[in-house]
Parts: C-alpha cells; sequence; structure tokens
C-alpha cells in the first residue's frame, strides 16, 4: 500500500469508502454499488493486514485512510485545529473536510490564503469593522472559482456592495444562505440580485467533480437575513427587490428585513409569503402598517416561529369609520392566535394598541421590543402572560418598575438586554438604575446575559447579582455619563464589577464604566481567568493596568479602551502580548502618532490603523491586530496604516 | 444458516438475519451459496462484528438494505426506514459499551465493517475515534494514536500561528 499510494489511488480510495457523513447529508442511496465494486479494490490493495494484531505499520496506514471519515465527525473548530497540527497527512485531511470556514477578523488572514487551505467549504463565517475598511469584495471574488460549492455566508461588520451580492448570487449555484448582520455598504438592488437569482431553473455552471464532494441539488434562497444593516439607497434607485423571487412555490425559510428603511412592494410581499410554505421567520420593516401584518400572519404557514411586526402602528383604513378600530383589533387577536408556533416576536414601533392574545404570550421565549418607547403601564398588559421568555430586548423607558414586573414573571429569563433611548427620539425617560437590577438578580436566577445601559447604579445590587446569577457569562453594564460613583455610598465602583469577576465562574465577556479605579483591574487579574473579551468606558488609571490585564488575563482575545490616557512607555511594556490577541482597540486622548509607529515598528505582524478625530468621542482610535499577510495598503481619509 | 470463514481458518454459523446486516453478504449469498469466505477478516475480528450484528439483527426486526434485490419485495413500502441505532436508547448504549476497546482493534473493525458494508457498523466506529479526538491537543492525539510529528518545527509554528492568528473563534 505505501509502495503504490499515488495520487491515482488515493482518489479511488476515497470513491470506495463508505462515505460517513455525506451518506447521510446529500449523497442518496447510490453509494452502496459504488461501495461494492471498490471493495475488491481494498482487498486488492492489501489495506489491512489478515494477521492481527496490527502492526504500528498498517495501523499507520490504516489511520491515515481512515482520518478522513473521522474528521468528519469533527466540528468544533478548536478540535479541528488541534486535529489539523497532528502530522501532515492529518493536515490534508482537515483540510479537505472543513465545511465552514471562520475568520473572526476578516484582515488576519488574505482570501487567498483560506480558499487555498480549505477546498471544500460550505459556509463563510467573516467578521470585520466596517468602518474601517473590511470590505466582503476581495472575499467573494477570490471565492468565485474555487467554491461552487459556497451555500451559505455570514457577515458582521463588513462593507459589501450591491455588485459582491450579484457576484454571489452569480457565482455559487447551491447558494442558498445569507445573513448580514450590521453590515453596510448595499442597497436594494443587491437584495434584488440575490432574490432573483437564487432561484430554481437559473442556468448553473458545471461543477467541477472530485470524488470527494458532491454537489448539492441546486436550489432555491432558503434564508435572507438582513440584521441591523445599514441598507439604503437613493430615491431614484430604490429596487423592487421583493417582486425578484422566484414566482414559484418558494423554498424560503427565514426573511428578515427590519432594518431595510425603504418601501417595499406589499402585494408582492404577501404573495411570496403566500408561496412560501417552508417559512418559519419573517421579519418585516417598519412600512408594513399593523393591517398589513394581518394579512401576512393570516398568509403564513402554520409552523411561522418568529415574526417581526414592523411598525405595529395603527393606520386605518382609508374612509373606514373609527369605530372600527375595535373590530380590527378582534382580527388581529384572532390572526395572532391562529399562529400557533410562534415563539419569538420583534418589531413594534409602537404598543398602543398591543395586546397579545394569552395563547401567544404563554408560548414566547423571545421578546424585542427594543425599538418601541414602552411605559411600565403598557409592558404590564403585555408581558403578564409571558412567563416563559428566555430572551427579553428593550428599552430604558420600561423603568426600574419595569424590570420588578419581569423579575416577577420571568423566572427563567436568561438573557436581558435593556437599551438606552436615542437622543432623536425626543423622549423624556429616567431610565433603569440599580433597583431594577437589584429585582432582576433576586428574580432571575438563570440570567446567563446582561446588557445594562443604566443612569445610575450601587454595588451592592451588583455583588446581589453575582451571587444569585452565577451562571452569568457575559456581564455589560454601561453607565450613561462619565465616572459615576456608587450613587448611594459615592464610591468607586470597583467591588460591583469584582464580585462579578469573583462569583460568576463562567465569566467570558465583561463591559466596565463608572468610576473605577486600578483595584477593579486587580480584580479582574486575579480571578477573570476566562474573561475573552473586556471593555472598559472611561477609567482613571495610575498604574499601568494595560500590562496587568494584558498578562494577568490569559484567555483575553478582544480589548476595548475607551477614555484612558496610557504613556508611550505603558503601551510599549505590553507590545509583547499584542500577539496574543485578536483586536486591541484603543480610544484615547494622548497617545501620540510616533508611539504607535513604535509599536508597529516593532512588531512586524502587527497591524496598527489609526483614526484621529473620526469617533462619537472625537478622540484618537487606534486599532491592533495580528495578520499573517503583509500590511494592507488601503488607505482612506478615515484611517492610516502605520 | 451461513457460514462464515475468517481469514485464518475459523468457521461461524450465523442466522441470516445477523450476517445480512453486512450488505456484501446479503449481495453474495443472493447469487451464490452458503459459505463465505472472509480472507481478509481475522477470526477476531470477525467475533466482534458477528457479536455486533447479532445484537442488531435482534434490533432491526426486518432487513436493512432496502436497495439490494432479494429481499426488498416484502417491505418495499417501508424501504427507507431502517432503525438507526440513535433512536433506541437500549441499542446505543449497548453500542457505547461495544466500542470501549483499544485503538487498534477499533481500526480493525472499522476497516472489516467498511468490507462487509455494514455502514452503521462503520459510523459508530468513525464516530467513537472522533470523540477520543475531542478536547485534545495536537501532541495528546498523537501520542494516543501512536503518530509520528512529521512536521517542522519552524512549520508547526506558522501553523499554530495561522489556526490561532486565523481561524480560531476566540
Amino acid at each position: 500500500m505505501t509502495d503504490h499510494g499515488d495520487a491515482e489511488e488515493e482518489d479511488n480510495e476515497k470513491q470506495s469508502r463508505l462515505s460517513p457523513s455525506r451518506g447521510s447529508s446529500s449523497a442518496g442511496s447510490g453509494g452502496g454499488c459504488q461501495a461494492l465494486t471498490s471493495k475488491s479494490g481494498d482487498e486488492g490493495r492489501g489495506l489491512v493486514d489478515v494477521s492481527p494484531p496490527c502492526s504500528d505499520q498498517v495501523l499507520k496506514n490504516v489511520i491515515e485512510n481512515v482520518i478522513e471519515y473521522v474528521l468528519e465527525f469533527l466540528t468544533c473548530r478548536r478540535d479541528r485545529n488541534a486535529a489539523s497540527m497532528v502530522c501532515r497527512s492529518w493536515y490534508r485531511a482537515e483540510a479537505q473536510t472543513r465545511r465552514e470556514i471562520f475568520i473572526g477578523n476578516c484582515f488576519a488572514v488574505s482570501p487567498t490564503r483560506a480558499v487555498a487551505r480549505f477546498r471544500f467549504a460550505r459556509a463563510l463565517v467573516l467578521k470585520g469593522r466596517g468602518e474601517w475598511g473590511s470590505r466582503f469584495s476581495p472575499w467573494v471574488t477570490a471565492m468565485a472559482a474555487p467554491y461552487p460549492w459556497l451555500e451559505r455566508v455570514c457577515l458582521k461588520h463588513m462593507t459589501v456592495s450591491d455588485a459582491d451580492l450579484g457576484l454571489l448570487a452569480r457565482s455559487f449555484p447551491s447558494f442558498g444562505d445569507l445573513t448580514l448582520i450590521s453590515c453596510s455598504g448595499f442597497g436594494t438592488r443587491g437584495l434584488a440580485d440575490v432574490a432573483g437569482l437564487c432561484r430554481l431553473g437559473s442556468s448553473s455552471p458545471i461543477l467541477p467533480t472530485n470524488a470527494n464532494f458532491r454537489p448539492v441539488p441546486y436550489r432555491n434562497l432558503r434564508v435572507l437575513d438582513l440584521i441591523s444593516s445599514d441598507v439604503k439607497d437613493e430615491d431614484e434607485q430604490v429596487a423592487d427587490w421583493i417582486s425578484r423571487f422566484p414566482e414559484t412555490t418558494t423554498c424560503l425559510e427565514s426573511l428578515s428585513f427590519e432594518c431595510v428603511t425603504c418601501m417595499i412592494n406589499f402585494a408582492a410581499l404577501e404573495a411570496l409569503v403566500t408561496r412560501s410554505p417552508h417559512l418559519r421567520c419573517l421579519r418585516v420593516n417598519q412600512h408594513v402598517s399593523v393591517h398589513q401584518l394581518r394579512r401576512l400572519m393570516e398568509r403564513a404557514p402554520p409552523q411561522l416561529a418568529k415574526l417581526g411586526t414592523g411598525s405595529f402602528r395603527w393606520v386605518p383604513a382609508a374612509g373606514a369609520p373609527e369605530r372600527s378600530l375595535n373590530l380590527d383589533l378582534n382580527d388581529f387577536e384572532s390572526a395572532f392566535a391562529a399562529c400557533k408556533s410562534l415563539v419569538c416576536l420583534s418589531g413594534f414601533r409602537m404598543l398602543e394598541y398591543l395586546h397579545l392574545p394569552y395563547a401567544v404570550c404563554s408560548n414566547l421565549i423571545s421578546l424585542n421590543l427594543m425599538y418601541a418607547l414602552i411605559t411600565p403601564e403598557q409592558l404590564e398588559l403585555t408581558i403578564t402572560e409571558c412567563y416563559n421568555l428566555r430572551t427579553f430586548w428593550v428599552l430604558e423607558t420600561i423603568g426600574d418598575k419595569g424590570l420588578k414586573l419581569v423579575a416577577e414573571i420571568c423566572k427563567d429569563l436568561t438573557e436581558l438586554r435593556v437599551f438606552p433611548i436615542n437622543p432623536s427620539m425626543n423622549y423624556y425617560s429616567d431610565g433603569v438604575s440599580d433597583s431594577g437590577l437589584m429585582a432582576i438578580a433576586e428574580g432571575c436566577p438563570k440570567l446567563r446575559t446582561i446588557l445594562y445601559f443604566c443612569r445610575g447604579m450601587t454595588n451592592a445590587a451588583m455583588v446581589t447579582m453575582s451571587q444569585n446569577c452565577p451562571d452569568l457569562v457575559v456581564f455589560r453594564l454601561w453607565m450613561i455619563g462619565r465616572y459615576r460613583p456608587d450613587r448611594v455610598t459615592g464610591e468607586p465602583m470597583d467591588e460591583g464589577f469584582g464580585a462579578i469577576v469573583m462569583n460568576c465562574k463562567k465569566l467570558t465577556r465583561l463591559a466596565i464604566s463608572g468610576l473605577l479605579t486600578d483595584k477593579v483591574f486587580e480584580y479582574i487579574v486575579n480571578r477573570g481567568k476566562l474573561i475573552r473579551t473586556l471593555s472598559v468606558w472611561f477609567a482613571q488609571n495610575t498604574e499601568p493596568y494595560l500590562k496587568y490585564v494584558l498578562e494577568g488575563c490569559p484567555n483575553l482575545q478582544r480589548l476595548e479602551i475607551n477614555g484612558s490616557n496610557f504613556s508611550y512607555a505603558e503601551l510599549l511594556s505590553a507590545i509583547h502580548r499584542f500577539y496574543n490577541m485578536r483586536i486591541v482597540w484603543l480610544n484615547l486622548g494622548q497617545i501620540s502618532l510616533r508611539t504607535c509607529k513604535e509599536v508597529a515598528r516593532r512588531l512586524p505582524h502587527l497591524v496598527v490603523m489609526w483614526c484621529q478625530g473620526q469617533d462619537i468621542f472625537s478622540g484618537k482610535n487606534v486599532y491592533l491586530y495580528r495578520s499573517l499577510d503583509k500590511p494592507r495598503k488601503d488607505e482612506s481619509p478615515v484611517f492610516k496604516i502605520l | 444458516m451461513i457460514k462464515l470463514v475468517s481469514g485464518d481458518g475459523a468457521e461461524f454459523e450465523v442466522e441470516e438475519e445477523v450476517a445480512f446486516q453486512s450488505k456484501i453478504i446479503k449481495d453474495i449469498v443472493a447469487d451464490a451459496d452458503d459459505v463465505i469466505p472472509l480472507p481478509t477478516v481475522s477470526s477476531k475480528v470477525l467475533i466482534q462484528v458477528i457479536e455486533y450484528c447479532r445484537k442488531h439483527a435482534a434490533v432491526n426486526s426486518f432487513p436493512l438494505s432496502p436497495s439490494s434485490s432479494a429481499a426488498a419485495a416484502a417491505s418495499s413500502s417501508s424501504s427507507i426506514s431502517y432503525s438507526k441505532p440513535v433512536s433506541d436508547p437500549a441499542l446505543r448504549a449497548w453500542d457505547n459499551e461495544f466500542v470501549k476497546l483499544n485503538n487498534s482493534s477499533l481500526f480493525d473493525i472499522v476497516i472489516a465493517a467498511n468490507y462487509l458494508d455494514i455502514e452503521e457498523l462503520v459510523d459508530l466506529v468513525l464516530e467513537t475515534v472522533a470523540d477520543r479526538i475531542k478536547g485534545k491537543q495536537a501532541q495528546e492525539i498523537r501520542r494516543q494514536f501512536n503518530i509520528e510529528n512529521d512536521f517542522t518545527p519552524e512549520e508547526e509554528e506558522a501553523l499554530r500561528r495561522e489556526n490561532s492568528w486565523a481561524f480560531q473563534n476566540n
């Protein structure tokens, strides 16, 4: 076997093997015959030594032949990375079988390098920093030829152009799943290409044949999720993208466009929903009225589980008498009641008329009210029956009173996010404070994730939360206003954050703010060994804590520091740790261009991006990341690469 | 009854439904006789494979391979549904006990199961080996499977860097 293991035989080997996971996913039943004909091949080549036990050499050969099929069962990236480092043959096998490429920083590696290593990927997950030139363009261009099997793309904080979307739609015949989170740069014309070209029956290029891969049957767009992305067009350029979906029955499972600000063709949307029997998630934008929503709900298939409601604004039909409102409301409640599978609700720009049927409320697992200026009184109407909620997003207008209600009812809550109101909303609110946090701490012991924008806080409330919610993985507390001390005692906030890092043993993400001293960093360094992401807003430091934190938190991958002053010496003292970090972002007052240039000079694989006065705090922004490839050449008026 | 003859000459008489867990045996029996030589399978391994097939034949009461010609007609209506081990917790537990073997025995079995075309057993062993890789560093995996590291130190360092800089999730 070892004597003549040439390339041709390797291919033959691949074909002949039983295909464990391919068999179940896409290959179908034809494999049986293939496997049979090949058996003699195996035999003839003496793959197995008849005499037991296996000698080392034979075992080695066996492992080399089997490992590719073993690796099909290995999905975790960490395990895959470890397997790739075992030896050369494992490296090749792993590269051939990795189906999802995940890249946490799009600048860390060039697209050509990623594509050259993983030849058979079907999914790409890519993250960038949109405003710093993270363009999708080179990626989609690099993948177009070698990746005909690409099925799924998920991008976060990337700049995506209409042309990129067009290329995506044209180049990948199996493509059917696009998620864009916090992306920008594209408009409805790009969406029209995705909707229009991802349809059954359009010409598909001839796929290269490879024994190790069976192309999936060509299919329709299944997922188009646009989440918190900036989708804009000049008025005259708006495309009627929803009309571009195939006119036949679709495979659409998820369609989200809450963030698309332009008008949509409602008739086309209604027709699309009607011919999408697999739809499980539908999130429409603010131009869909309550009336229209009702029509969509009546046409949606019964398994619809996630619904984004659009404006939820009541626009009485033209000419309808005022008193028809109540009748409409009844209709509306029955439409809701018909959606028996509904578990996630979002949208809601207005909530005046919201009174959800009990049947819906008690099923709800996720409720997102982050666009609604909701008062505690309005909340009471909605939430009383939502006792199964796991995830709840809301604006600070809910107040401490509203949070107490949530704490009383939602005993299984695992994720809470309280957002500040946008000043442009022109609305006054006292916001939430320590008493709301205290109530949640006492009422929701299963909490795992919290994001909390507040206007006042006490150490005591945080200590209570740390004791009652030991499962916390993410704790992000932003105090609105700088250097805010404990609302009651006037002391710094160190002890509260210290308790969180000490008592919440699973914590991986922490954001701290308010009046902080060096003590809080001591706590983090001594206790926060699992922390991967740390954000610091406006700490007043005297000691060189940057170095402490970088050295003391072995798992730290991402550090964001806003509004602190580092000396030249301090930045350089931490320099040896920068290669261990995925991203360091510093928004600083005093740091000089010269210092940053020095850092860039000393660490050739570190890219230092410099940007002045563009941030909301108009400080100097420095963004440091490691990169396997040569520093980027591109520059823009916004940033400079040192 | 069907007689299986291992590579080292041992003979094993097994019931049809046990032997038919192997698609290839089923096909051979369909056009030939009832004594089947299996020259590449040792008796030690064959005993283990038969043990597996016996157990699974008892649980899967109908023929495993709907596509092969012999018995397809009888169960044509349920042609796609043969029970997977996962669907039966008791059988799954039995499988888990069955694969508590050292690596070299496992590889012997997967080769034999592949040769005999017993898909469920192939999957079971491959998944078991994958489970033994999970959560381990490269060095531990090498030790466990007795694999020589054929990277140069420079290559290994470059690869470690590439993995952690570009393709890790944290």
